[in-house]
């Protein structure tokens, strides 16, 4: 068996996806594993040796011949036409793409293969996705509601691979280099290709003077790739001024996963690297700035500390420039208040880090990454009430029961699922108290939602969109679906029929989301109480 | 008129009315830099099209490092050209001196080709091998509808009439209503191209 798998988008996406990926060849014993990537992820090719062949998009060479007067004006479609050939010649039983651009739908699309799986595109807005999982990844992610799943966990179920194994592995090489003996070695990764994701140099030298005062025997890697070599002496020198015990380390993307097994703990922006340390097992803390989305790329493990802002605008988007006058949500960011949340991480105080979260949620937001028993990934605000906390829990666990198409069995298994809930819910100390009140809501929700379709059903029969649009606006929805919609609507320009069936659909599923939840917390409160003592 | 020099290096250079093709100290790492900037157009194209015939190095330096790509050299001075396989004993079935693009074999014109610009052996002659690379580009009639028809992907695109006085772009052939004439896979192709356009 001959499989083709497709991530077009940068480094950290694609080391997000290799857990799914790796996965397939676990799925297909034997199969013969190809991977289709940018040319500007090669560098990742040592870490992924689980791949057979990769085949490389050569985006900006393309990118480059499409604005260059002085080339042929047919030379990207030559070199698309030739990648895509070569590509359907190899006869591939099974494609999977796990990016959600468009671009990537297109060579879906142009590639020839009997079974295909993710976004394929039909035409400028028909699209078409093989399983819910990753018409749930194109459509819900693509707008600002962002959805409940991590990447990777959207890149496993929709791969249909083992989710007991969707930890990233990833190859790694031993440059020689050792941790300090008698030191905390901590790795510190402060650059990031958008410049929106950065932290001044002052706040990082004031945050490692903290910790090197704070913490004994301190001593700080600064991570950088060779071309980052200037701006990390940069940054070390102004260490050294200020008496921070530190060096700089330059190593491949394979080495650095081999040293990172040994670090005390990598702090990081949100870069390729944590997914890296993730995979190395290495204790993380993230600094999530600018367009970090952490609810949906955050390290890929449990325990993990995400320190972000507390400003409107974060997170932004991801592809515009800053859109205030100063760098808000990373100025915000009291330096000596971050030092000390990765000293009480390091101490693995969670019960200070709770404290800290309350006293200072004006200025800085501490969240908990977690692992549920199957291995799926979820963000705990370290300030948010215990309601606030199970009805997300809720809301991931019935996503996923929808998303994997069990609501529609004739014995849907509720009371198994719950079991599994009420499980995860003792493990992790999350009481049942608020049980009642997120039913309320969610009944409250479901019946907004059902009449809203019923609506929907008759505007399709009268091709009267717009003003059945106008009444989910003015319908009391969550604030963030009606978002979802208007991000939706604004995609499609007029909303004519196709458009409009894709809002039903959504909606369609919301609902059917909310009927879970709502099962599943029946299920829950019929159970037998000492399950959740 | 050419003239022989010695470069620095110790290799031969010429001069041509005056003015020297490559360079004076070491024409070889000269033609080495060259290369560098080219190498990752290179990739994946099926044949290479040098503008400028310099003094040879640079197409030495070409053939030596892609044996298999077949390379056109254009260069209006015959006499330069005949010089140079002479001297490096150019023989490969591969490697032709022309003195325009419509020479080059459609087979070359039909898949991925990239042009190289040798800008020392341009002096004098800027306008002619200016006019070399507005033919290879393709954005001006007649040469958008010749290379568009030795595509067999988008030869049932109508000429795309362009009313604006400048080059066309992959825009406007997005735009052309006759795309849905083609077949599926390369219409995927073309807007996966339109995706890329920023």
């Amino acid at each position: 068996m001959k499989v083709l798998a497709i991530s077009l988008l940068r480094i950290g996406d694609l080391l997000m996806a290799s857990a799914a990926i790796q996965g397939l060849k676990n799925k297909y014993p034997g199969c013969e594993l190809h991977l289709l990537i940018n040319r500007e992820c090669e560098s990742a090719r040592d870490l992924l040796k689980f791949v057979d062949k990769f085949h490389f998009f050569e985006r900006s060479q393309i990118q480059s011949s499409l604005g260059e007067v002085e080339r042929n004006i047919f030379e990207g479609y030559d070199r698309i036409k030739d990648l895509t050939t070569r590509l359907s010649e190899n006869k591939y039983d099974l494609i999977i793409n796990f990016s959600q651009t468009r671009l990537s739908g297109y060579l879906m699309s142009a590639i020839r293969a009997p079974d295909k799986v993710g976004l394929e595109m039909m035409d400028q807005t028909l699209a078409r996705f093989g399983v819910p999982w990753f018409r749930y990844l194109n459509t819900w992610m693509g707008t600002r509601y962002r959805g409940v799943f991590h990447y990777s966990d959207i890149c496993t179920f929709g791969a249909g691979v083992n989710t007991d194994n969707n930890r990233i592995r990833l190859s790694s090489t031993d440059s020689g280099w050792r941790p300090k003996p008698d030191c905390k070695n901590i790795f510190i990764q402060p650059f990031s290709a958008d410049a929106k994701k950065e932290w001044s140099f002052e706040s990082w030298a004031t945050a490692l003077s903290y910790l090197s005062r704070t913490i004994p025997n301190s001593h700080f890697f600064i991570l950088g790739s060779p071309a980052e070599k200037v701006k990390s002496e940069d940054l070390n020198a102004l260490l050294q001024e200020r008496s921070v015990s530190s060096e700089v380390l330059i190593l491949t993307f394979s080495e650095l996963c081999f040293a990172l097994k040994s670090a005390d703990a990598l702090f990081t922006l949100d870069t390729s690297i944590k997914h890296l340390a993730a995979s190395s097992g290495c204790p993380i803390v993230e600094l999530a700035l600018g367009s970090s989305d952490v609810q949906f790329t955050g390290a890929h493990q449990k325990d993990s500390l995400i320190i972000s802002g507390v400003t409107e605008c974060f997170p932004c988007n991801h592809s515009s420039p800053c859109s205030q006058s100063t760098h808000r949500c990373a100025d915000s960011l009291n330096p000596n208040l971050v030092g000390s949340a990765f000293e009480h991480f390091l101490n693995k105080n969670w019960s200070a880090l709770s404290v800290m979260a309350y006293d200072y949620q004006n200025s800085i937001q501490l969240s908990r990454t977690r692992l549920t028993q199957d291995s799926i990934w979820w963000l705990e605000k370290l300030n948010s009430n215990q309601k606030t906390k199970l009805s997300h829990i809720l809301d991931k666990w019935a996503w996923k029961y929808v998303l994997n198409q069990l609501h529609h069995g004739v014995l849907a298994s509720y009371g198994s699922e719950a079991l599994k809930v009420s499980q995860y819910m003792k493990n992790n100390g999350i009481d049942r108290n608020d049980l009642t009140a997120i039913e309320l809501d969610a009944v409250h929700l479901e019946r907004t939602l059902y009449s809203l379709n019923v609506v929907m059903q008759k505007s399709v029969k009268a091709q009267r969109f717009d003003e059945c649009l106008q009444l989910i606006f003015t319908s009391d929805l969550d604030e963030s679906i009606k978002v979802c919609i208007r991000d939706f609507t604004s995609t499609y320009g007029d909303v004519g029929l196709y458009a409009f069936r894709q809002i039903q659909n959504l909606m369609s599923d919301l609902q059917a989301h909310i009927q879970v939840k709502i099962k599943t917390i029946k299920a829950l409160s019929q159970q037998i109480p000492e399950v959740f003592i | 008129m050419i003239e022989v020099v010695q470069a620095r290096s110790g290799d031969e250079v010429f001069k041509y009315n005056g003015r020297l093709l490559a360079s004076r100290n070491d024409p070889r790492q000269e033609s080495q830099l060259w290369l560098e900037t080219y190498r990752s157009l290179i990739r994946g194209s099926k044949s290479a099209i040098v503008l400028g015939a310099g003094a040879g190095y640079h197409i030495e330096r070409l053939i030596s490092e892609y044996p298999s790509l077949p390379v056109y050299v254009i260069d209006p001075r015959t006499d330069i050209c005949d010089r140079i396989k002479n001297k490096f004993g150019f023989t490969f079935s591969n490697i032709h001196f022309i003195d325009k693009a419509e020479l080059i074999s459609e087979r070359a014109l039909a898949n991925t080709f990239v042009i190289l610009k040798h800008i020392p052996s341009w002096f004098g002659l800027e306008e002619k091998f200016q006019s070399e690379i507005i033919k290879l580009s393709g954005r001006f009639e007649p040469f958008f509808s010749k290379f568009k028809n030795l595509r067999p992907g988008l030869a049932q695109l109508s000429d795309v009439r362009v009313l604006q006085a400048g080059p066309m772009s992959i825009k406007n052939v997005l735009s052309e209503p006759s795309l849905h004439n083609l077949n599926f896979e390369d219409v995927c192709c073309l807007k996966a191209l339109g995706e890329l356009v920023k």
